[in-house]
């Protein structure tokens, strides 16, 4: 009998705490919304399926390797967390690699003035910077990678956490993508709200024809210009534009194809995994995740309002005008805050089409939040 | 009014956001012009008409050369509604095309 209760009590069924409980609820829902509601089931569905593994008891699939008890005790998360964010921080890099090999600059190309978009809608990130700073509860680097989720970009925030924030990563990134996922719930209020009927109704020019050297020279001249003004961004930038001169290249399909398919998903296998992995439930119940779940609305609700107002603005200065709608697409979230510009445009006008001027403010917003990851960088770390 | 950061924080977080939105905004400003200039120079041409060709001799030329062809095909056409087939088309027609034709 003795022998049967220590065996009991070796289970996960005798040692499983409410809260991890709960967690693993949550990790279904996000497994069933992937599975049953297919939304952004490659990132929700590793994600549901690393919180469920994670929070099961006794497992020590999150522990970290340490110098003293070794890479040996170490659990599979804790090891792709170590070696793939917190210590190489490679996979938000190999992301980009195969996020620039599927990114098309034609519409940024062809139609330039979209760029400032992409800048405006960074000012969602400084909103909740701001917003974290003011709680009292978050230091300067902890408040940078809550404000990053404003950039709507999920391998940025993952980057910029891993690097200023990692207690908070697996937070940061949950809220990031969720907020992703949910774009075209929550920006369509807000478009609204910022624009009239009659602004939505613009009629956009379909745009110019953009010719193969200018696809070939214009990532080498992103590339060149960003990593000169802001060089901690290189990893980004430079895998990102690796990735799409590789496609534009012509030259080698196989490894672009390479760069889109399987690094791409195997990068997004391991990331996903250890960010649900990162949600283990004695960091979750907290006031301050809550906190930073408000705080990440903030910032994606101003972002998306800062590239509204601001093709506003240039509409005052502008011959021909924009839809202010493709605004709200500089906040990254690539492409569904394009679709969802496209959509609202056509809702109020069914000759607009606004799906391709909408990908330059959404390529600019990816160009952009790694910019400012940069700057955080720079400043935050050196400081 | 310190919203309740401290000081040396409130001036770190203020100089990060100055620095932090005017280097978005002039790298992104840097890269209007780049990606302007480059498309100036490497865009594919535009091939629109352009409206002052239509008044240049080489255009007239070839307005004339069309509009005698067209009545020299529509005389040929009366003709030959008139005379019998056989023995018509390569009358009309110039010395050199008639060697194509025949």
């Amino acid at each position: 009998m003795a022998e049967f209760i220590d065996f009991y009590q070796s289970t996960g069924i005798a040692n499983i705490a409410w809260q991890q409980a709960v967690m693993i609820l949550v990790g279904l829902g996000f497994i069933f919304l992937a599975v049953a509601r297919n939304m952004e089931p490659y990132e929700l569905l590793p994600i549901g399926l690393g919180i469920v593994a994670v929070n099961m008891p006794l497992t020590g699939l999150a522990v970290l390797p340490t110098e003293d008890a070794g890479v040996q005790e170490a659990g599979i998360f804790g090891i792709t967390f170590h070696y793939g964010l917190a210590f190489w921080n490679i996979l938000p890099p190999l992301m980009f690699l195969g996020l620039g090999a599927g990114t098309d600059f034609g519409p940024m190309i062809a139609n330039p003035k979209t760029l400032m978009l992409g800048a405006a809608a960074q000012i969602g990130i400084f909103a909740a910077f701001w917003g974290a700073l003011a709680t009292g509860r978050f230091e300067i680097p902890e408040a940078a990678a809550i404000g990053i989720i404003g950039g709507a970009d999920g391998p940025t925030t993952i980057f910029i956490s891993a690097k200023l924030a990692p207690d908070m990563l697996g937070i940061t990134a949950v809220i990031a993508y969720s907020y992703v996922a949910t774009v075209a719930f929550i920006q369509p209020p807000l478009m609204k709200l910022f624009t009239t009927r009659k602004e939505r109704e613009i009629e956009m020019k379909p745009l110019r024809d953009v010719s193969r050297r200018e696809k070939l020279i214009i990532p080498l001249v992103i590339m060149i210009a960003v990593i000169l003004i802001i060089p901690r961004s290189a990893p980004l930038i430079s895998m990102f534009m690796i990735g799409n001169l590789l496609k534009e290249s012509g030259v080698v399909p196989r490894l672009a194809q390479a760069a889109t398919d399987v690094i791409l998903y195997t990068a997004t296998i391991f990331l996903m995994l250890t960010i649900g992995a990162q949600l283990e439930a004695e960091r979750v119940f907290e006031l301050d995740t809550l906190l930073i779940l408000v705080l990440g609305l903030a910032a994606f609700s101003a972002g998306t309002a800062g590239g509204i107002l601001f093709a506003k603005v240039m509409n005052l200065f502008l011959k021909e005008k924009i839809n202010p709608l493709i605004g709200s697409a500089g906040v990254s979230a690539v492409p569904m805050a394009a679709r969802t510009s496209h959509h609202l445009g056509q809702e109020a006008n069914p000759k607009n089409f606004l799906l391709y001027h909408a990908m330059g403010p959404n390529a600019a917003g990816v160009i952009g939040s790694a910019g400012v990851a940069g700057v955080f960088l720079a400043l935050i770390q050196s400081g | 009014m310190t919203f309740g950061v401290d000081p040396a924080t409130l001036q770190e977080g203020l100089s990060l956001t100055a620095i932090g939105v005017s280097t978005a905004f002039a790298l992104l400003i840097v890269l209007y012009a780049g990606v302007w200039v480059v498309g100036r120079f490497l865009g594919p041409k535009r091939t629109e008409p352009d409206a002052s060709d239509s008044t240049s001799p080489d255009s007239r030329d070839k307005a004339l050369a069309a509009a005698v062809a067209v009545s020299v095909l529509r005389e040929i056409q009366d003709n030959s509604a008139a005379l019998p087939p056989s023995s018509s088309d390569n009358q009309l027609l110039p010395q050199r095309e008639r060697s194509v034709i025949g």
